[in-house]
């Protein structure tokens, strides 16, 4: 698993791809909250006035609905163009050490990526009193998200032999999931759909991991959401392997 | 062929079968509330504090939520988040606390019993909106609380938009909630407020309303949220303060006499608790019309000076009050908005008409951090009591020089167990470069640069702000012996000797239980006129200074009464995490090159040096 997780990462970081995704990742967020203001609020950290880094925090989501998927509609699409998927599942390997090496790679990625956001909060520290626990805590939540869209998007990929297909379709499902729960969106949906809605969220429990507090039941949700991703993905390369 | 399709129907059984069983842990692991809280001070966790004023229950606490069901939408956590806090503190009391959810809309006749409960306990009107449309309906956010025959309510609404965003809600509800139960456990608390009210002229009455008033209002409201009202106390004329008072705020005091001063001594030797808030001039009355905003912008005010007649009292408990004004250039410069300026929106590149803030001295004003520029401790601010300590910044306008005199302690001598009478505390002071202006007759002339005009420099030093004197004290009026009662005679208005109080307590030479006496080198900081006078100054900065100092007087008064339990559950809330927006804009090009420059750099460079590394190992590789 982990030589299929090196292979993958190294595949990435030999491809432009990856370089245009780490800088755009990092501008983007940087921009969004140094230069132009977060979309929508024009908040930056020269008018906010003090240390918390939660509205920076906030636009992890958002960049991922786009990045992420770009990033993973390569893992699969490619291999089932060019057809060594096949090949790949001759080797002495199982189905679902495959699609978790996959998964690995694309996690370190989105881990190298968050790595470049650290002069952020170092910087900010230099000027005000920091509290760093929800700086960690919003480490955490950026990577559990990022991980349930790359599971998202493997499962996306592995159905869909275009790339082109995978990342709109996975693009769409990680936009709905951020938007769902979120009050504003909240007031354009009937009543009685709150609640699955808010069940659902990923801003929400992404907000609440991000003040610093780590819930159990937040962390649980987003890690069985990718596991079912995931289990989902290797069914489709068993059934695959069947056909 | 069988097998295959059998092979493909059993992974798609498989692929079922585990969405289901996610969904059902989720749903069943969703109500675990196990929560790891990585924030600094904790805040939101229920803090020990008020895990401590839980488990002090001594008798069953109930509190009945009575809140709306369905909520509007942007407060749809509100049941969920006050049930998590609630739960807290039920754990946290050993089954003293206890608490239940009604909704009055699905309890027929709740709603017209509930209404007539004192005060009643109404809904109120909330706008929201259904799939896209606005209505308004009204709701219940209530919670009642019930400890024996005391019963206290709090609308939910009085957290203002702290309601509407749960990470300020979550951390807010646990002094809310505790200091409600030590407001039930404690009806006999009572402050008292010794003040002067005033008819504002017809010309101010829009400003200040046309009834009589000291400009308290905002104080007292402050205080009854968490303890009884504080009642209005008259010391005019030697009046004996009533013995149910536990604290006495001496607001502004002017023109004390023998006979008042000896009724404070005897209140403070009772083991009371006293707060002098402390002027030598009145920048601002009530009653008279004048100039104040142009006064504090030009530095040129008339005021009225104040004889408040508690030097030589102050002084016997090691307390100085002299004439004059504390300047501390150093602190008194803040962040103005000042004239409005067409600049480029760096958010949409356009121009527009925007405010300029700009470090500007104010005159009279002392803005005192903890922390400077480089976040290292100021010292200004003691530790010794944590009602003032981790305010982070105070706002105290136009102070009245204090100094100690620890030869007081020393003239007190030391009580029955040996120990000294008399413990002297300064819980914050200036900077070591203040001075004191003195008064031109009734004209304040102070510079916007502080040091015009200042007084030799061997005279600078720092100045306590807020002075604590504790123990049991002798009385100041000690050997000193009158008449039949043996009390300083009472005197009117106008000079007349009036008549003895009858019947009043035995007199006290010597403090019969420890008490306190605090002393605020200003009055005028948590006079509701003042945050008028700043706001009209359009300083965020002293504004928010100003309400710290007055949080600060409340969190005396919390401690004196009820001890520092509300105030360590509300210090976590008060911590300064601002930053110097002057000092960032500064450095605007360097923070940005640092957050987008840098990365960006190390990318590229990581890049390259990845593609050399591969291209070498490739070649030796192929060598190979």
């Amino acid at each position: 698993m982990m030589t299929i997780a090196w292979k993958e990462l190294r595949s990435f970081l030999n491809s432009p791809i990856a370089y245009i995704f780490l800088i755009a990742f990092t501008a983007w967020m940087a921009g969004s909250y140094f230069v132009w203001g977060k979309v929508g609020q024009g908040v930056t950290f020269f008018s906010v006035g003090n240390t918390a880094l939660d509205v920076y925090f906030s636009l992890v989501p958002q960049a991922f609905v786009l990045l992420v998927p770009a990033m993973a509609m390569r893992l699969w699409p490619d291999e089932l163009k060019s057809g060594t998927v096949e090949l790949l599942l001759t080797y002495p390997v199982r189905s679902w050490q495959v699609v978790c090496g996959k998964f690995l790679a694309g996690l370190a990625l989105i881990a190298i990526g968050l790595c470049f956001t650290l002069p952020v909060p170092l910087v900010v520290s230099g000027y005000g009193e920091m509290d760093w626990g929800p700086v960690f805590g919003a480490y955490i939540a950026s990577l559990l998200v990022g991980g349930a869209f790359l599971s998202i998007g493997l499962f996306m990929g592995a159905l869909c032999s275009e790339q082109v297909t995978a990342f709109i379709v996975t693009a769409a499902l990680c936009l709905l999931l951020v938007l769902m729960g979120d009050t504003l969106i909240n007031l354009f949906i009937p009543r009685e759909l709150h609640a699955f809605s808010n069940a659902l969220s990923f801003s929400s429990r992404f907000t609440y991991l991000g003040r610093g507090v780590v819930d159990f039941a937040d962390t649980f949700y987003f890690t069985s959401f990718t596991a079912v991703f995931l289990i989902l993905n290797t069914t489709v390369l068993e059934t695959r392997k069947g056909v | 062929m069988a097998n295959a399709r059998s092979r493909f129907w059993s992974n798609i059984l498989g692929a079922v079968l585990t969405v289901v069983i996610a969904v059902l842990a989720n749903f069943a692991l969703g109500g675990v509330s196990l929560q790891l809280d990585l924030t600094e001070d904790q805040r939101y966790t229920l803090p020990d504090a008020a895990r401590r004023v839980a488990a002090r229950l001594e008798d069953t606490l109930t509190v009945t939520a009575y809140i709306s069901e369905p909520l509007p939408s942007y407060l749809e956590f509100v049941p969920r988040a006050l049930q998590t806090r609630l739960e807290e503190f039920a754990a946290a009391s050993g089954g003293k606390f206890q608490f239940e959810f009604r909704a009055p809309e699905n309890e027929p006749g709740l709603a017209a019993e509930l209404e007539k409960q004192t005060p009643p306990i109404k809904p109120y009107p909330l706008a929201d909106f259904v799939q896209g449309r606005q209505t308004t309906g009204s709701y219940y956010l209530w919670m009642v609380f019930r400890y024996g025959e005391q019963v206290a309510s709090y609308h939910l609404l009085e957290m203002r938009e702290a309601l509407a965003r749960e990470g300020e809600f979550l951390r807010l509800l646990p002094f809310q909630i505790a200091a409600k139960i030590v407001k039930v456990q404690n009806p006999g608390a009572q402050i008292g407020i010794v003040s002067e009210k005033k008819q504002p002229p017809p010309e101010l009455a829009q400003q200040l309303g046309r009834d009589p008033s000291d400009g308290l209002a905002q104080l007292r409201e402050v205080i009854g949220r968490h303890l009884p009202p504080p009642r209005d106390v008259q010391l005019k004329h030697g009046t004996q303060i009533p013995d149910d008072i536990d604290a006495l705020i001496v607001y502004k005091p002017e023109g004390l006499g023998e006979a008042e001063v000896f009724e404070l001594d005897q209140f403070l030797l009772k083991g009371r608790n006293v707060i002098v808030l402390l002027d030598n001039f009145s920048i601002f009355d009530v009653d008279r019309v004048q100039d104040w905003q142009r006064g504090l912008q030009t530095g040129n005010m008339n005021v009225r000076p104040l004889q408040h007649g508690l030097s030589e009292w102050l002084a016997h408990h090691g307390i100085v009050a002299g004439p004059g004004v504390v300047e501390d250039p150093a602190a008194s410069a803040a962040s103005v908005s000042m004239n409005m300026e067409v600049r480029q929106d760096p958010a949409t590149q356009r121009m527009v008409l925007a405010p300029v803030e700009r470090r500007k001295g104010l005159p009279g004003l002392l803005l005192l951090a903890e922390r400077d520029r480089d976040r290292k401790s100021t010292g200004q601010f003691s530790d010794a009591s944590p009602a003032l300590a981790g305010l982070g910044r105070v706002c105290m306008p136009f102070a009245t020089p204090l100094q100690i005199d620890e030869s007081a302690i020393a003239k007190q001598g030391a009580d029955a167990d040996g120990k000294p009478r008399l413990k002297l505390e300064t819980l914050v002071r200036t900077s070591a470069d203040a001075f004191v202006r003195a008064l031109d007759k009734d004209q304040l002339v102070i510079w916007t640069d502080g040091a015009v005009n200042a007084p030799d420099k061997s005279t600078w030093g720092s100045r306590p702000l807020v002075v604590q004197a504790s123990g049991r004290p002798r009385s100041f009026f000690l050997g000193k012996k009158w008449g039949e009662d043996d009390r300083p005679p009472r005197k009117g208005p106008d000079g007349t000797t009036l008549p003895a109080m009858p019947g009043g307590p035995a007199r006290l030479d010597e403090a019969s239980a420890p008490g306190q006496l605090w002393v605020f080198a200003d009055s005028d900081f948590c006079c509701d006129y003042t945050g008028l006078t700043t706001r009209n100054l359009s300083s965020q900065e002293a504004m928010a200074g100003i309400s710290l100092m007055t949080a600060g007087l409340v969190n005396v008064l919390d401690g004196m009464m009820v001890g520092d339990d509300l105030v360590e559950i509300r210090r976590p809330n008060i911590k300064d995490r601002s930053v110097n927006t002057s000092e960032i804009e500064e450095v605007r090009g360097s923070i940005l090159w640092w957050v987008l420059g840098f990365p960006s750099v190390l990318l590229i460079g990581f890049g390259v040096v990845w593609g050399i590394a591969r291209r070498v190992a490739t070649r030796i590789s192929a060598s190979e």
